[in-house]
């Protein structure tokens, strides 16, 4: 809730304590100390809600509005002890002092509760990114990749627009790992997927199928617009440097492409783009074949 | 019999993927030894061939169905790769089990033909009478990245293990 409001509530709150005060007092002609209780709702309710700057205020009003209620009384009814009345006034003030101090301090937890519950929440959020994320590459995982283009093909079939995949798969990664060690082999993944994934649209989806294997679903592409992207995606990772790995000056990858047909579930489009895959693979690597209509493959991009 | 032939339906982990066994091929070569091709799935994803031989394996990447590598004497081209036949042999089915592989044709004899190029190995195989070949690539696989799942939990449990004395020094 905005505090303005909390404050013209808790305003409100206060002002009734007083009209009950002067209305009771003036019909009875004595002055009701137990009214002065009713106070501390308003006042606790803005302990926990408001800070001390607005409570302050909003102290200083309610004894305003009580310290004049008790002069017109006092005026009027000339028979009341003045120095208890004003020693019970004087009470209240600091009543209400200790609970604008008191605010300041619940304010403080109050705003390291809202901290720890923000910092929950983005854990909370990083959890479950983590959760559908391949760990060492930042890409989606297998399981991830998977229920998206099961998503993605419900989709397409139900507004009949066309999809595409591509299996890519980087190449010589494992002779990168048996002469350079694992760790160059990492940076070489890490390279290769922030170079692919830029190459890619927003909405396409890439992640990690395991090892060295990759997965592009794009959503609303036909094969012609997926071999072009796909081609895109080759050309971007050849250009990626990897100093690290010593004899090869640069990256490479090799894709295999197929648009989804009607009916089909995700193995067999998967199983047609990695067959593409290994095609392209047999037919020297670092380079795109996709599967024309009659699936017979078609060399459509190579270095 | 290989005594760690994979069961048809075992559980399995490939390449860290947990997977199962939905088909299996026993075949018999020429000098009586056994050779199993493995059909495994993962539900959603490709399915994944693999052989065994012994105690060693290799991935069968299948060429798509349509494809037709030019074929001239002893050699198969592939685009602008070139492989050289290096041996033939001859397995007998002897049994199938669950899923068969949509490439490996069901028939009672294989020829299958092995080539060598630089991109790795080639694999021709045929079935006498059929007219139909199918092509893969055949990797070799590593140690380790085809086990049973049982032998992968015991290898992440002794992992967690070996973790956790790492901690408590």
């Amino acid at each position: 809730m905005d505090s303005t409001l909390r404050t013209k509530r808790i305003g409100f709150g206060i002002g009734a304590v007083y009209a009950l005060l002067a209305l009771l007092s003036s019909r009875t002609g004595e002055y009701l100390a137990a009214i002065e209780l009713f106070y501390t709702l308003p006042m606790v309710y803005g302990m926990l809600r408001l800070d001390r700057t607005r409570l302050a205020i909003l102290a200083a009003f309610a004894l305003v509005t009580h310290g004049t209620a008790l002069l017109m009384l006092v005026e009027r009814e000339h028979r009341f002890n003045q120095p208890a009345l004003w020693l019970q006034f004087a009470m209240l003030a600091l009543a209400f002092a200790c609970t604008t101090y008191a605010a300041g301090a619940v304010l403080r937890r109050r705003e390291r509760l809202a901290e720890a519950r923000r910092d929950l929440h983005d854990l909370s959020r990083q959890a479950s990114e983590r959760a559908s994320r391949d760990t060492l590459t930042g890409v989606y995982h297998h399981r991830h990749l998977m229920e998206a283009l099961e998503r993605e093909i419900a989709r397409a079939e139900r507004v009949g627009k066309p999809l595409s995949i591509a299996r890519v798969d980087l190449d010589w990664l494992g002779s990168v790992n048996e002469t350079h060690g694992h760790s160059i082999g990492d940076i070489a993944l890490k390279r290769f997927t922030v170079a692919a994934a830029e190459a890619l649209r927003d909405v396409d989806i890439f992640g990690r199928y395991g090892g060295k294997e990759f997965l592009a679903i794009m959503p609303d592409t036909d094969l012609k617009g997926a071999a072009i992207a796909a081609e895109r995606l080759r050309a971007a990772v050849a250009r990626e440097p990897v100093p690290e790995v010593r004899g090869r000056r640069h990256l490479s990858c090799t894709l295999g492409v197929a648009e989804h047909r009607k009916g089909e579930n995700t193995r067999l489009v998967i199983g047609r783009a990695e067959s593409g895959l290994n095609y392209a693979k047999a037919a020297g690597r670092d380079r795109v074949v996709a599967l024309d209509l009659d699936g017979r493959p078609v060399i459509v991009g190579a270095a | 019999m290989p005594v760690d032939a994979f069961a048809l339906d075992a559980a399995v982990v490939f390449r860290g993927r947990p997977m199962q066994v939905a088909g299996r091929l026993t075949l018999e070569g020429a000098s009586g030894q056994t050779t199993f091709r493995y059909h495994l799935s993962d539900g959603t994803g490709a399915p994944v061939f693999v052989e065994q031989a012994d105690d060693r394996y290799a991935l069968l990447r299948p060429f798509p169905p349509a494809a037709e590598p030019q074929t001239a004497g002893n050699t198969v081209t592939v685009g602008a790769e070139r492989y050289t036949l290096v041996g033939v042999r001859k397995l007998k089915m002897n049994e199938a089990l669950g899923l068969i592989s949509g490439a490996t044709p069901k028939a009672p004899l294989l020829l299958s033909g092995m080539f060598e190029g630089p991109m790795g190995t080639l694999m021709r195989e045929l079935s006498p009478g059929t007219g139909r070949q199918v092509y893969y690539l055949v990797k070799p696989l590593a140690d380790g990245e085809l086990v049973s799942a049982e032998a992968d939990a015991m290898a992440r449990a002794e992992e967690r293990r070996a973790a956790g004395e790492r901690e408590d020094d």
